[in-house]
């Protein structure tokens, strides 16, 4: 490569870099919104949320075509193949947490009228608080291309996981109690699955990047064990 | 500086080579004039230097060194002076080249840049602003996040040219937050002033309307029992805010040294009937004896009062509300920690920032039943203001409510 195709190159992956973080902006500032909005029963700012998904499809489809661009005109190898195969799966992750984030949106409407009692929504609250914190950790190792973060992502996931829980039991214990119907209580849980789901993309996008950084995925022990059995089976 | 160094060691070199070959001493000469400037150092041929001697020509190279080092130095100082004085600009501030290579930036610009949070839509907003910018269009954008806590950046991107000469751009990141909330504050207040007065009032001119038609005794007494208690709404609001100026008023005059325990004391009995009413056991256990307050004692009844008031309200029956106090030290000063904490309701997390305006109302129509006026927290603020303390809150929904009070200690007692 001479030196301006090279400048070039790396331009656009610079590009793309700063096109994910602000999809992970976009996604972080969507989670606040729609619990905003989930809180307060708000569906006029639901549809706003719904309507802003748009926005980060665009986005995503332009850096999606950047990374087929950078792979079929330079024929990336090593870390940089790396990065740009990284980037491709990372796109379709914060794609899906903004689908998540929609989804919640579209719930706002059909809880409409039901009373959330204070046990509920501070869970709530707190499952927003740790779903922006997970994305914005997540992009952080993304963009400092730290591996270490990937096993914190996964504690914090943990965290979520247990608030998720403790969660459900408080939906249904307010509809044991009348609280709310029958139909509100299972909307509920499906909203407080979509936080759930939303960490669990943000620890995606951590093991993805220790593959960048090192080539390595956690799948891979899980891949290594597979291939010992077949070559034994084999003898 | 490194540079002018350099330069100079290898002037020495190639004049070492050429020594003798005048023409090419000749250029060398005009090289290092160029480096040194005018009339800095005497030149070899001028005030008693030769130029034929090699001793000469280092002599003035080390001085045009010096001079060079000396002014390297001033200009790096003049940057790091730039640097420390944009540091200190309550906006973020992001100058970049015709390339779009960032040149400059101040501490805040670098952390709203860097921020991997709803706050990345700021740095991907700049990025944007400064593209455009470079191509000669000044615009600008206003970003708000959600929070909590919610925040609006004002964010814009101007050009930077010399005679029509573009160098490249500027953008420049204002947190605009505080003033949209005290707007937002200041409208509100003023809605809910007129609401909150009017209300009562209203329901007085209609009640007694009623009243002068009514002839069955036993809805007579039921409207006059309702004027009363529109009155007593109205009289409690009153109150309060003749309360809330006296405090704004009096400031801080009257502090005395007041022993924490007894104080406690006081407020617990004062609400232990409201507690027993609500079915919520008021605790404060193990308060330090020797915990003393430099404050108003006065105010302070009344602030904390406040807070046990509040979370008695806002408390389940059967649970409990737990009033304690601890030292602690900040800034060289010691500080006594009060603190009112509940297992109740809680306040959402968008609303912490204004549970403390006047009249604000989490809940409009729990509010109103419970008796409150909006006005108790306005009041327990303004008590901490003038101490000189601060109110600390800490609050989740479904779990409970602690307020902390960090007041002044009476020096003598530490």
């Amino acid at each position: 490569m001479t030196e301006e195709v090279r400048t070039e190159f790396h331009q656009l992956m610079d590009e793309v870099r700063a096109d994910l973080v602000q999809m992970g902006g976009m996604v972080a500032e969507g989670i606040s919104a729609v619990s905003a909005a989930l809180l307060a029963g708000d569906i006029g700012g639901a549809d706003q949320i719904i309507a802003a998904d748009d926005e980060l499809d665009l986005l995503s489809l332009e850096a999606e075509e950047k990374c087929v661009q950078l792979l079929a005109l330079q024929q990336p190898v090593a870390v940089d193949l790396r990065t740009i195969l990284t980037d491709l799966r990372m796109i379709s992750e914060i794609e899906r947490s903004g689908d998540l984030v929609t989804n919640i949106a579209k719930a706002v409407a059909r809880l409409h009228g039901s009373e959330l009692e204070p046990r509920v929504r501070g869970l709530i609250d707190r499952m927003r608080e740790q779903a922006v914190k997970l994305t914005a950790r997540a992009m952080d190792a993304y963009a400092e291309r730290d591996a270490g973060l990937a096993s914190v992502l996964n504690d914090m996931d943990d965290v979520l996981d247990d608030l998720h829980n403790e969660y459900i039991v408080a939906v249904f214990a307010s509809h044991e109690l009348g609280k709310i119907s029958i139909q509100h209580a299972v909307q509920l849980a499906v909203v407080g699955r979509f936080y759930e789901r939303i960490g669990d993309h943000a620890v995606n996008v951590a093991e993805r990047v220790e593959f960048l950084v090192t080539g390595e995925l956690p799948e891979h022990l899980g891949a290594n064990r597979a291939r010992a059995r077949r070559e034994q089976d084999d003898c | 500086m490194a540079v002018a160094a350099a330069l100079a060691v290898a002037l020495v070199a190639v004049l070492l080579l050429v020594r003798g070959r005048s023409s090419a001493s000749e250029r060398l000469g005009r090289v290092v004039h160029r480096f040194a400037g005018e009339g800095e150092a005497p030149r070899p041929g001028e005030a008693r230097l030769d130029r034929n001697s090699l001793d000469d020509w280092i002599t003035y190279l080390e001085s045009v060194a010096t001079t060079a080092a000396m002014t390297a130095n001033l200009a790096e100082r003049d940057r790091a002076r730039w640097q420390l004085a944009m540091n200190e600009l309550a906006v973020g501030v992001v100058l970049v080249d015709e390339d779009g290579a960032v040149c400059a930036s101040n501490a805040l610009a670098d952390e709203m840049m860097s921020a991997r949070d709803a706050m990345a839509l700021v740095g991907a907003g700049v990025t944007q602003l400064l593209e455009s910018a470079r191509e000669g269009q000044a615009r600008s954008r206003t970003v708000k996040l959600t929070g909590p806590p919610p925040q609006v950046i004002e964010i814009s991107g101007h050009p930077v040219a010399s005679d029509s000469h573009a160098l490249g751009a500027v953008a420049v990141m204002a947190d605009c937050t505080e003033g949209v909330r005290t707007d937002d504050v200041r409208r509100d207040f003023v809605a809910n002033l007129s609401h909150e007065l009017r209300t009562p009032v209203g329901a007085i001119a209609l009640l007694s309307e009623t009243l002068a038609g009514e002839d069955d005794a036993a809805v007579r007494s039921r409207l006059v029992d309702r004027i009363g208690a529109e009155a007593d709404r109205v009289r409690h609001i009153i109150d309060d805010l003749l309360e809330l100026s006296r405090v704004e008023l009096e400031g801080s005059m009257r502090q005395e040294p007041v022993p924490v325990v007894p104080l406690l004391g006081e407020v617990a009995h004062q609400y232990s009937e409201h507690a027993r009413t609500n079915d919520v056991s008021l605790l404060s256990p193990d308060v330090d004896e020797q915990l003393v307050l430099h404050a108003d004692r006065g105010q302070l009844l009344r602030a904390v009062g406040n807070l046990v008031d509040n979370a008695i309200k806002y408390s389940d029956p059967g649970s409990e509300v737990r009033l304690s106090a601890a030292p602690s030290s900040r800034e060289e000063q010691v500080w006594v920690d009060v603190v009112v904490a509940d297992d109740g309701i809680g306040i959402p997390a968008d609303e912490t920032e204004r549970v403390f305006e006047r009249f604000y109302r989490v809940d409009k129509a729990r509010a109103r039943a419970t008796g409150g006026t909006g006005l108790g927290l306005s009041i327990v603020r303004h008590v901490v203001m003038n101490h000189g303390g601060e109110v600390m809150l800490h609050t989740r929904e479904g779990v409970g409510t602690t307020f902390t009070l960090r007041l002044p200690a009476c020096q003598a007692s530490t």
